[in-house]
């Protein structure tokens, strides 16, 4: 059960998203999210939700695969959706019920903001998606270079996320572990109120903690066993360049961000 | 009536998903009380995943489990007593200690099981006993103890809660040749002291020999072999084929045998081997 969690979940491929430079998919998917919130019809909708479409079908990830992430938050989708439809009382009312009453211009924004939210999410684990968490970590430490100056070391950031991410998989495999040890011994995790249920976690944690200690102790030993001395003077085995796919992604996106403004100010404002 | 009967068992990890793996495929398998049995087979034969089905903490994909006559996975609570009693110490307990002190470690089987102060009491000095933790380690806490101790104190933590049968995942994965030996020593003398059922999972061969009188041999999810040790460990050449080598002792006394040497078969351990080499040298050949 604990293993369904799909985090940052990499699928390899070697379609022109995935041959992005990681920098610049960071880049243009923060600049992306932006131009998403700033679609104020559903006409600058429709050619952001065009454009994603597209991007997903660019990158060969199945569409069920895409899908999948957002199961996860349909419940907030369901949440704003309904919220809109019964306390949006703009235009003219199409069903009523004593005090209750949906309108046109609930519904349309529901269907607005649900469209927008889907949008978001398929942009943004695209990213996820098509990026090796090692390429992904690597760009946001070279985009991070400039803290340098004011004393923040991003090769010490982007190591400690690289192992974060590396070590996920190992923990929940250990959570399961050691669930399965207390059980053994009579733990009960599933019945109970809830202060019950939180002491219950204590025999899980406690092990989980020492053990990621142990770990990490292990792993830092054997880093430096290897001189590991941090980022200085490290030289890499993948040096990173931008190539003709960065420049024209650069490119569709600032004409995808003109199309947007001109649709905007074209046409009347929904939102 | 059997101690354990495991009918039809199929078990399947990931079911419905792209990385399903079939774990047990339909086993059947009956202990008898008593003894200490011993189930091997190579890494990833199944043998941890079977021993889960035992005290119901993994759910059959089909086939039922019985504990003395009861279908364990019956209902929720049966499920959950039958954890009870059937013991189950699993590999490098030593990574799932948590409590304050070695003493509260070990209790925490008892407590659960909801006895009063007193019989936990009783039961923890038992189980301390049982591998040679001393009362005066009782008010340590467990992490700061020696890796060979810390396991002890997890095998009492399961030996407390007084199971009929006890099953032990590789007791002897990671320890050096002395600590091997006591922990092979310990279990002997558990056996003896508690009269219980024991149920030690391995893939050494030695340690199979050195305690067991009954072994099961696992491969691919299936029941290989049943039997004794001498029956089984006498066809090896099926378990060469499934990846398990019979001891090195016997190796070395098949070889000599093969050489023309007059030695005995069916030698499994050191000590055998020692009282066969010397009536050999004195001259009085196989007896
Ligand atoms: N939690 C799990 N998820 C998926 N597959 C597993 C899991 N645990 C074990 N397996 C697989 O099931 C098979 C049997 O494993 P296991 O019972 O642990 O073998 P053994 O204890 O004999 O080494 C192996 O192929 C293993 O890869
Ligand atoms: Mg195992």
């Amino acid at each position: 059960m604990i293993k369904d969690i799909t985090l940052g979940q990499y699928f390899p491929g070697n379609s022109p998203i995935h041959r992005l430079d990681p920098r610049s998919k960071l880049v243009l998917v923060f600049a992306l999210l932006i131009i998403i919130f700033l679609c104020q019809n559903f006409f600058s909708l429709a050619l952001i939700t065009v454009f994603s479409v597209v991007c997903v079908l660019l990158s060969r990830i199945p569409f069920k695969t895409m899908m999948k992430g957002l199961k996860t938050i349909v419940f907030v989708i369901l949440l704003t959706s309904i919220l809109q439809i019964f306390y949006n009382h703009e235009g003219t009312i199409l069903w009523q019920w004593h005090k209750i009453q949906i309108t046109t211009g609930g519904v349309s924004m529901a269907i607005f903001i649900t469209v927008r939210i889907i949008c978001l999410i398929f942009v943004s684990s695209l990213l996820t998606y098509t990026t090796s968490p090692t390429l992904l970590t690597d760009g946001i430490e070279r985009l991070l270079k400039p803290l340098k100056k004011i004393h923040i070391e991003p090769h010490t950031l982007a190591m400690m996320m690289t192992i974060a991410l590396r070590f996920i998989p190992t923990l929940i495999e250990e959570v399961d572990h050691i669930m399965a040890a207390q059980k053994a011994r009579g733990a009960d995790l599933e019945s109970g109120n809830l202060i019950k249920r939180a002491k219950a976690l204590i025999p899980i944690l406690i092990p989980l903690f020492v053990n990621s200690f142990r770990r990490a102790y292990d792993l830092a030993y054997a880093m430096e066993c290897r001189c590991y001395r941090g980022g200085d003077g490290r030289t890499r085995m993948r040096i990173m360049k931008l190539s003709g796919v960065d420049f024209a992604a650069y490119a569709v996106c600032a004409l995808l961000l003109a199309g947007v403004i001109v649709l905007n100010i074209c046409f009347e404002a929904v939102i | 009536m059997s101690l354990v009967e495991v009918k039809d068992l199929v078990y399947i990890y990931g079911e419905n998903t792209p990385f399903c793996k079939t774990a047990l495929d339909h086993v059947f398998l009956t202990l008898e009380k008593g003894g200490i049995k011993a189930i091997i087979g190579h890494t990833g034969s199944g043998k941890s995943t079977l021993i889960q089905h035992l005290n119901a903490l993994l759910t059959p994909n089909s086939g039922t489990v019985y504990f003395e006559g009861q279908n364990v996975n019956e209902s929720k609570e049966v499920s959950y007593q039958i954890r009870f009693r059937v013991g189950l110490c699993f590999q490098y307990p030593e990574y799932q200690l948590f409590e304050n002190t070695v003493y509260q470690d070990i209790a925490f089987g008892p407590k659960n099981m909801g006895l009063n102060e007193q019989q936990i009491d009783a039961a923890v000095q038992k189980a301390a006993s049982y591998v040679g933790i001393t009362p005066d380690l009782f008010q340590q806490s467990p992490f700061d103890l020696s890796g060979g101790q810390k396991r002890r104190i997890a095998m009492a933590g399961v030996m407390a809660m007084d199971p009929d049968l006890l099953i032990l995942d590789e007791p002897t994965a990671g320890l050096d040749p002395r600590g091997r030996n006591q922990i092979l020593s310990f279990i002997r003398d558990y056996k003896e002291r508690s009269g219980k059922t024991v149920l030690i999972v391995s893939h050494s061969m030695d340690d199979v020999a050195e305690c067991a009188d009954e072994v099961i041999v696992v491969n691919d999810g299936k029941i290989a072999m049943q039997g004794s040790v001498r029956e089984v460990f006498s066809r090896s050449e099926e378990l060469s084929k499934m990846g398990l080598t019979v001891p090195e002792t016997t190796r070395i006394i098949e070889r000599l045998r093969a050489e023309g040497y007059d030695l005995p078969a069916g030698i499994f351990t050191v000590e055998q081997a020692a009282q066969a080499i010397y009536h050999f040298l004195k001259g009085g050949g196989a007896d």
